[in-house]
């Protein structure tokens, strides 16, 4: 159980695609550990994924609950392969991320998913989720492909409001 | 920050591809970092504003002199102005507004006056005119800062009172940041 540092842009690892989980062995329970415990450690992370602790495993920590406008939530919990089945909806929201400091760019996100993934004792399970939790769940998810929220942002401020020509 | 010496460099150009490499083609051959920046299109206008800091004192003239070439062959007047760096804004509650209507004189005034007034701090500001030529549309949208441990509850519908009063029509929503 350790709480560990959490790797910050450039780092090439939080631009890699994770690994993902087939069996609950020590390192797969030791990232598990460290996830929770560095979560915890920082008073506002809501959330974290194994690659921001350098370990490309498709695993996620969130705590949605930690925000108190978060309404509805599942409430603290690990995801093990997280795979979104489905989403409607689009909903803006300015972001930031523990690895890009200093950043908050507007990215649009899902509304509402339907997302499959495994707890931390490998059972299966499959949960509808909306608002704050299920925009968590989209973020973390994407840290496991490599994918930062830079990469989604439209616009650094106000969202575009640009005239079109149409004939 | 904590940078010394520190220009703002302000430009305007009849819009075409190229505009951005001259301009920064110079600062990165003198040495200049950028810091910020923010530029778009205003009616056919290419408008840019950077913020550059540079390793060594300069005057206003220096900096100014290594533009010359571009206004010349190219066209582009930039303008220079030594900055002193200010404190960051304090952190309160974000806001975007949508102020819409058929165009008139006063709106941006109205509106900014009255935040002004209530100790409100406008962070970005955005007009168009859209619409029809013979029915104008105008669009302000702007972000907006509330002091931290704002008093007023009543400002949004204080606010809403003065488009009503403008017969635009407003939408106020509060924007949420939150590290994930």
């Amino acid at each position: 159980m350790a709480v560990r540092e959490v790797l910050v842009y450039p780092d090439p690892v939080l631009k890699e695609i994770s690994e993902d989980v087939t069996e609950l062995n020590d390192k797969i329970k030791q990232v598990i550990e460290d996830l929770k415990d560095t979560m915890e450690s920082s008073s506002h992370s809501v959330g974290i994924a194994a690659p921001q602790i350098g370990e490309l495993y498709r695993i996620i920590a969130i705590d949605p609950g930690k925000n108190p406008k978060c309404g509805q939530s599942h409430g603290r919990q690990i995801m093990i392969n997280p795979v979104i089945l489905k989403w409607e909806g689009i909903t803006p929201f300015r972001e930031g991320c523990m690895s890009v400091p200093d950043y908050t760019g507007n990215v649009n996100r899902a509304r509402k998913i339907l997302v499959q993934y495994m707890d931390e004792n490998l059972e299966e399970k499959v949960i509808e989720t909306e608002g704050f939790e299920a925009i968590l769940i989209q973020h973390e998810s994407d840290h496991l492909d490599g994918v930062l929220f830079i990469d989604r942002v439209i616009s650094r401020r106000t969202d575009l409001f640009r005239r079109k020509k149409y004939k | 920050m904590g940078k010394a010496n520190l220009f703002s460099l302000m430009l305007v150009a009849g819009d075409r591809p190229g505009i951005v490499a001259d301009v920064t083609k110079v600062l990165l051959e003198n040495n200049f970092n950028i810091e910020d920046s923010s530029s778009t299109l205003l009616q056919g206008f290419f408008a840019a504003i950077f913020i550059v800091s540079h390793e060594k004192p300069m005057t206003e003239c220096e900096v100014k002199e290594l533009f010359e070439g571009l206004l010349e062959k190219k066209g582009v007047s930039v303008k220079v102005q030594s900055m002193t760096e200010t404190e960051e804004a304090p952190a309160g509650e974000h806001y975007i507004i949508s102020v819409y209507g058929s165009d008139k004189p006063g709106i941006v005034h109205k509106v900014a006056s009255f935040l002004s007034a209530e100790g409100i701090n406008i962070i970005d500001l955005q007009t168009k005119v859209a619409g029809k030529e013979k029915s104008p549309i105008y669009i302000m949208v702007m972000e907006v800062v509330l002091p931290e441990y704002f008093p007023d509850k009543t400002w949004t519908d204080k606010l809403k009172q003065i488009s009503a009063e403008l017969g635009t029509d407003i939408h106020l929503r509060q924007i949420e940041t939150y590290e994930l």
